[in-house]
């Protein structure tokens, strides 16, 4: 037994309170298992369901009854540029309206037509109205999953940062972490472990997501000996605001400001440069940049979104800002900023990652007890997802890992992990506060990272750039990061959550780099200026990762094998 | 009482904001102290991007939620601001503003501004 070290027991162990995680917490109880949730910070309070703005896409048909799950699922494989795995995305189609269902008897709420029918409206790259729209957005969507939650007696931990999940004899048995609070470290021992920890945005300086999607989870699932999938794809958001700077970093819905409000995407000159059809997000990425690389961007580096009209036809603008987006609209305007009468400017930020934990249709990983859910887990939408499309894979992919994850638990014995392991992750922990010549700051690292990542390795990639990005990462992970110091406070020391975030953060941008280096061609939101068109002969492969005796392996899989259940479907 | 002063500006510089923060050590009762930061205001400041701002410039033993929606709409950044209850990510602030931040006292208290909601 290690000395003073709380440990906690329950059945499955959950990882990360957003979406997938509670979707996931509240399946694997309602088949009776003891289930505990931890989120590294406050539930409701924390994660990118809490911003995700307003599309929730499901094939329902009742805004058209011509749609149904296998339009949806051609539209899926088409948005994905060749590299959605057909079987998820299979079962995305079929399981979205069901888990939709579910949040409505959540009490979830979503518009409705006064007929009593949902709202649905029609996205980029989707060919019916699906997009619902949650009131209060993903808050809403989180808050609606908690009650549920609770309901349901899951256990939860909040502030509890989880570092490495324990597999003793390979299989998962719990994990363990710091608790922020206290400062001190807990383990929990489970007999299935869901990581459901949301996406690694945050390694471009320039996002639109919250402090927390660092990616964390993705490494303890690689570092558990999982394999990662297409690192490189993280999908740029078009349009979130550059200026005014108050607004900075606000993510502006161009789907609905452009289709439905009436509004335009201009250029430095005042022209329109989208095509007639709004495109799908990694298209419009590539060109706004088309305008910026040929001199015709705004004052601030950007484009103007302009909803403005004149002063006499301003009430209708305002109108359709209240019915679509009311929250955001009533939002700007506390901010002083009316959009019906003054344009901003916007460009793309980092905004989804595509790649993540490889699971199976069952969202199992390729470790025993180990699953993973929502924005961690990759291979879903391939090269570019479609808007909208969020927040159901939280839905459907957290239920069935929480149900898969239950199943496994109710067939193993007690697993018991091994004390060793324990032990090193404490020292780990540990080891920040130690004195060392020449202290670096960890966020100060992490803000150097960032920036690293963003002009070397962000929307615009080239051999060159990735190699320089892949040598500084190479020089940051054995100098700089052997130099971080954390000053010696144990209760929230949030140098302490740098301190462990940038260290997976450091081992992400190598796998992302890596990746974007050996994918020589572009796709989707991976845009090679070296290489700049899609080569569908040499490249419709996937880029795995897996850690092998300590080493980052890469290798490439061809994509695109057939789904078993339906041998049709390219 | 600590003192830390801000990267640019000069305290006579009107432009200059003045942020107090109570900070609370825990577990022990011992009375609360203060700590004064002097910072440059900057274009769109909000009272969260300030402490972010002291966090990663003046004083990385500051501890605040660093969660924010962006949005108004979360919750999480809740704290006192000379004594009444805002959300740090909505409270804007002007050239020369002189406030007391403190945690919001309706939740128990983890460390400075950080309580458990």
């Amino acid at each position: 037994m290690v000395k003073n070290l709380e440990i906690r027991k329950t059945d499955v162990l959950v990882i990360g309170g957003g979406g997938a995680g509670c979707r996931a917490a509240i399946e694997a109880a309602s088949s009776g298992c003891r289930v505990l949730l931890a989120s590294k910070y406050p539930v409701t309070k924390s994660g990118a369901t809490v911003v995700a703005e307003s599309f929730y896409s499901v094939p329902l048909g009742d805004a058209d009854p011509e749609d149904n799950p296998d339009r949806y699922l051609e539209d899926i494989l088409k948005g994905g540029c060749g590299l959605s795995d057909p079987i998820l995305a299979r079962r995305l189609a079929s399981e979205n309206c069901d888990r939709a269902r579910d949040l409505d008897a959540y009490g979830v709420r979503f518009k409705r037509e006064e007929s009593g029918r949902f709202f649905q409206m029609r996205g980029p790259g989707h060919r019916y109205p699906r997009a619902l729209l949650p009131a209060r957005g993903g808050l809403g969507i989180i808050r609606g999953l908690y009650r549920e939650l609770k309901r349901r007696q899951v256990e939860v931990i909040e502030d509890l940062f989880v570092t490495k999940i324990l597999t003793p004899s390979g299989r998962a048995a719990g994990g363990m972490g710091l608790d922020l609070r206290h400062g001190t470290p807990l383990a929990i021992e489970s007999k299935a472990v869901v990581i459901a920890t949301g996406g690694y945005s945050r390694l471009w300086s320039y996002n639109d997501v919250p402090c927390d999607c660092t990616g964390d989870g993705i490494v303890m699932a690689y570092d558990a000996g999982a394999d990662l999938i297409d690192m490189e794809m993280a999908l740029f958001y078009p349009t979130a605001v550059i200026h005014p700077p108050i607004l900075y970093g606000l993510e502006m819905p161009h789907g609905l400001l452009l289709e439905h409000v009436g509004g335009r995407l201009l250029n430095g000159r005042q022209e329109e440069f989208l095509p007639e059809n709004l495109p799908t997000r990694d298209v419009m990425v590539v060109l706004i940049y088309r305008e910026l690389f040929e001199g015709r961007g705004s004052p601030h580096g950007g484009v103007f979104l302009d909803v403005s009209r004149p002063e006499t036809q301003r009430d209708d603008a305002r109108h359709k800002l209240m019915t679509y987006l009311p929250e955001k609209y009533n939002y700007l305007l506390k901010y002083g900023i009316d959009i019906s009468r003054e344009p901003v400017e916007v460009a793309p930020m980092a905004h989804y990652t595509l790649g993540g934990v490889r699971i199976d249709s069952d969202c199992q990983t390729r470790v025993g007890g180990l699953y993973a859910a929502g924005e961690a887990a990759g291979n879903i939408h391939g090269a570019n997802r479609l808007a909208g499309n969020a927040l159901p894979e939280t839905q459907v992919f957290g239920a069935k890992a929480g149900e898969r994850a239950a199943q496994w638990a109710k067939e193993q014995e007690e697993i018991r992990w091994d004390d060793s392991d324990v032990m090193h992750e404490v020292k780990m922990m540990e080891s920040f506060f130690e004195g060392r010549e020449e202290a670096m700051n960890p966020s100060h690292l992490k803000a150097k990272l960032q920036d690293l990542m963003w002009s070397h390795a962000g929307v615009e990639r080239e051999e060159g750039k990735l190699k320089k990005a892949l040598a500084e990462i190479g020089r940051m992970k054995s100098e700089d990061r052997e130099r971080v110091v954390i000053p010696s406070i144990r209760e929230y020391n949030l140098q302490w959550v740098d301190a462990l975030e940038v260290s997976a953060m450091l081992d992400l941008s190598e796998m992302v780099v890596r990746s974007a280096l050996l994918r020589k061609e572009t796709r989707g939101h991976h845009f090679r200026l070296d290489y700049p068109e899609r080569n569908d002969r040499d490249w419709l492969k996937h880029i795995l990762i897996r850690k092998e005796k300590g080493t980052m392996n890469v290798w490439t899989e061809t994509a695109g094998k057939p789904d078993p259940a339906n041998p049709g479907i390219k | 009482m600590d003192r830390n002063s801000g990267q640019t500006g000069s305290s006579e510089s009107g432009n200059q904001i003045e942020i107090r923060i109570r900070r609370l050590p825990t577990p022990s009762k011992e009375e609360a102290k203060e700590s004064v930061y002097f910072l440059p205001f900057m274009d769109g400041l909000t009272l969260h991007r300030a402490l972010e701002y002291i966090y990663n410039q003046l004083d990385p033993s500051i501890a605040f939620r660093p969660y924010t929606c962006n949005k108004g709409i979360c919750m999480s950044c809740l704290v006192s601001v000379d004594k009444r209850t805002r959300q740090a990510c909505t409270t804007f602030l002007k050239p020369g503003d002189q406030i007391l931040v403190e945690a919001d006292s309706a939740h128990p208290v983890v460390r400075d501004l950080v309580t458990i909601p």
